[in-house]
């Protein structure tokens, strides 16, 4: 009997409503996303990292992901009333903790990720499509994280469990239970329960979430490669040769070798110490390499601009950390007392001690 | 042991690209166990069993040596704020805007740089726990006078520069302007007039859409001659 159960919109009892994503919506933002979860309506936009404001609730380790969860005043039936209410505040703390162990927060101690999240229409379960538009927003902004999140709101209605309960469901139900879960890196974020469930239920409610919860992430990946798709197809793009072509420029290598330099160092600190033995090898290893690169690279180059350019390079680079700054401050005095060859036209730069005299 | 997607291929946060102990973790991918997963949304990219995921969107983080072009945002005796468009403010100290001494008694630092200056300059000092540190003080740093500026996508700056600049010069001598390229993003444009800075607008905003696509130069060329042609025609 209870597998054929019907419920009141005609949805079996392990059937999710019609879940779309849409990317990048607004402008304005950094990344954007709107989702649509059956009659729930949910619009998230990201900015930042950025200046935390007030400076006191900063933290000087990490970033911190402040979610504002708010409801339109015309989601519900009749009227709610503007003023953010206890509810509003509460997921708004909640979803900012659940995020903030997704998002690598510590490539930007000090600051913060600001997320606006705003709800239009509701029915049943607007926190997991609010933290649905919050993943692929936040994804489309281009911030760091672990895996993306999924979440589903399960629950109890006429002593069946139902999976993605609809406002209706929630209010007559006896059970509520919104999950939030990573499935690459196998995590629960979130999770909340109201009501009674026995352990058969329990476990129906939850095992048929997380399968949900996999299938809603992949709609999600699929929205977020979309539009990128999308410009690749228009121009016809031959995915096999890469390196032969102008894309692979000179100078974005180098930039991006650069990087990996500094980077290092900033990784290292949000691994999980458990897996603190594999970065020491890996360290081991890119170390090694990169004294190969440089020996490489020094050989290669034969112009006089660039040869400078990467001895100085390889000093800071075979130099341990700690020494690496002093080196570099010292190489760009001396650079200042060299003559400049850059032939470069630079007639429109007003030099702030001319501009002094001349006003003098 | 094996990769399981295809290089040059567009991955979300969370996706698993390779599994096997013969890699190694570049930018943009982090390692759990034997599994390489991406941290963001961009484009694959391995060379030499290093993977790395270029970054399609994200903001600006300073760089100790990058020039960066900043807006003065606030004056104060001896220093100013600035502007870098990244995470953290710009600091711009006085004794590293001119090269001669600077005496706060005699000297206004507002007659060097005022609140809403475009200034070049060059991250001479940042790390985790301060705000990155700017320097004028070297050739070709200072004030931008005149012209107009743009705010792209700083991960496509390399794309906009091209291999030992080949796309920025070829955009230079169609549209005969002056262009900066600086790697928080902005770029400061300055022509004979408005029409032909309007054209790079145009071009700059075409490289950054289509940043993940091959044969850009081509496409770059071929816009540029066909408004070229276009407004041939006209005269």
């Amino acid at each position: 009997m209870s597998k054929d159960y019907v419920r009141p919109d005609g949805r079996l009892k392990n059937q999710l409503r019609e879940f779309k994503v849409e990317v990048g919506v607004l402008d304005r933002s950094e990344g954007s996303a709107k989702v649509n979860l059956g009659n729930n309506m949910a619009m998230a936009s990201v900015f930042g990292p950025r200046e935390m404001h007030p400076k006191r609730l900063s933290r000087s380790d990490r970033a911190i992901v402040r979610v504002n969860y708010r409801m339109a005043t015309f989601s519900v039936d009749g009227y709610k009333r503007a003023v953010p209410s206890r509810r509003e505040k509460e997921i708004s703390k909640v979803l900012s903790e659940a995020f903030q162990s997704v998002v690598l927060v510590k490539n930007w101690p000090r600051s913060v990720v600001d997320v606006h999240v705003e709800i239009f229409q509701s029915d049943g379960g607007t926190r997991t499509a609010a933290a649905l538009a919050i993943t692929a927003a936040l994804a489309d902004a281009g911030i760091p994280m672990r895996d993306l999140i999924g979440g589903i709101a399960s629950g109890i209605y006429e002593d069946q469990v139902c999976l993605d309960l609809t406002g209706l469901e929630d209010m007559k139900g006896s059970g509520d239970m919104p999950i939030l879960y990573s499935p690459a890196v196998d995590e629960i974020s979130l999770f909340q329960l109201d009501g009674l469930f026995t352990y058969d239920q329990f476990k129906e409610a939850y095992e048929s979430s997380l399968t949900g919860i996999k299938g809603m992430v992949e709609v999600i990946r699929e929205a977020l490669k979309e539009k990128y798709v999308k410009i690749r197809e228009e121009f016809g793009v031959d995915d096999e040769d890469v390196s032969s072509d102008d894309d692979m420029s000179k100078e974005e290598v180098q930039l991006d070798e650069d990087e990996s330099s500094d980077d290092d160092m900033s990784e290292e600190t949000f691994e999980k110490p458990s897996f603190s033995a594999v970065i020491a090898q890996v360290d081991e290893k890119s170390e090694t390499k990169k004294e190969k690169k440089v020996d490489e690279k020094s050989e290669t180059k034969k112009e006089k601009k660039v040869d400078e350019k990467s001895e100085t390079k390889k000093e800071k680079k075979v130099d341990e950390k700690p020494k690496k700054k002093k080196k570099k401050k010292k190489s760009k005095k001396s650079s200042t007392e060299l003559p400049d060859v850059d032939d470069e036209d630079d007639s429109w730069f007003t030099k702030p001690e001319e501009k002094e005299k001349e006003e003098n | 042991m094996s990769l399981l997607i295809k290089d040059d291929s567009i991955v979300t946060p969370g996706e698993l690209i390779a599994t096997g102990n013969e890699f190694q973790k570049g930018n943009g991918v982090f390692k759990e166990g034997e599994n390489f997963y991406s941290k963001l949304v961009g484009v694959v990219f391995i060379k030499d069993h290093e993977i790395r995921v270029r970054p399609l969107k994200g903001r600006y983080y300073p760089k100790v040596g990058d020039k960066v072009i900043g807006i003065i945002e606030e004056t104060g005796l001896t220093n100013w704020n600035v502007d870098i468009k990244g995470p953290y403010r710009g600091v711009l100290l006085a004794s590293n805007a001119v090269k001669r001494k600077f005496d706060p008694i005699k000297d206004d630092a507002r007659r060097i740089y005022d609140v809403g200056d475009i200034v070049r300059a060059e991250i001479i000092s940042f790390d985790r726990t301060k705000d990155p540190m700017l320097s004028t003080q070297f050739p070709n740093l200072g004030k931008l006078r005149g012209g107009r500026i743009i705010e792209i996508n700083p991960n496509h700056i390399p794309r906009v520069i091209g291999r030992k600049g080949s796309m920025l010069n070829k955009i230079k001598k169609a549209t005969d302007t002056k262009i900066t390229v600086a790697q928080n993003g902005l770029v400061w444009i300055k022509g004979e007039n408005s029409e032909n800075e309007e054209l790079v607008v145009e071009t700059i905003n075409m490289i950054t859409k289509q940043a993940h696509t091959n044969g850009l130069t081509d496409r770059v060329s071929a816009f540029l001659s066909d408004k070229q042609s276009k407004e041939d025609k006209k005269e």
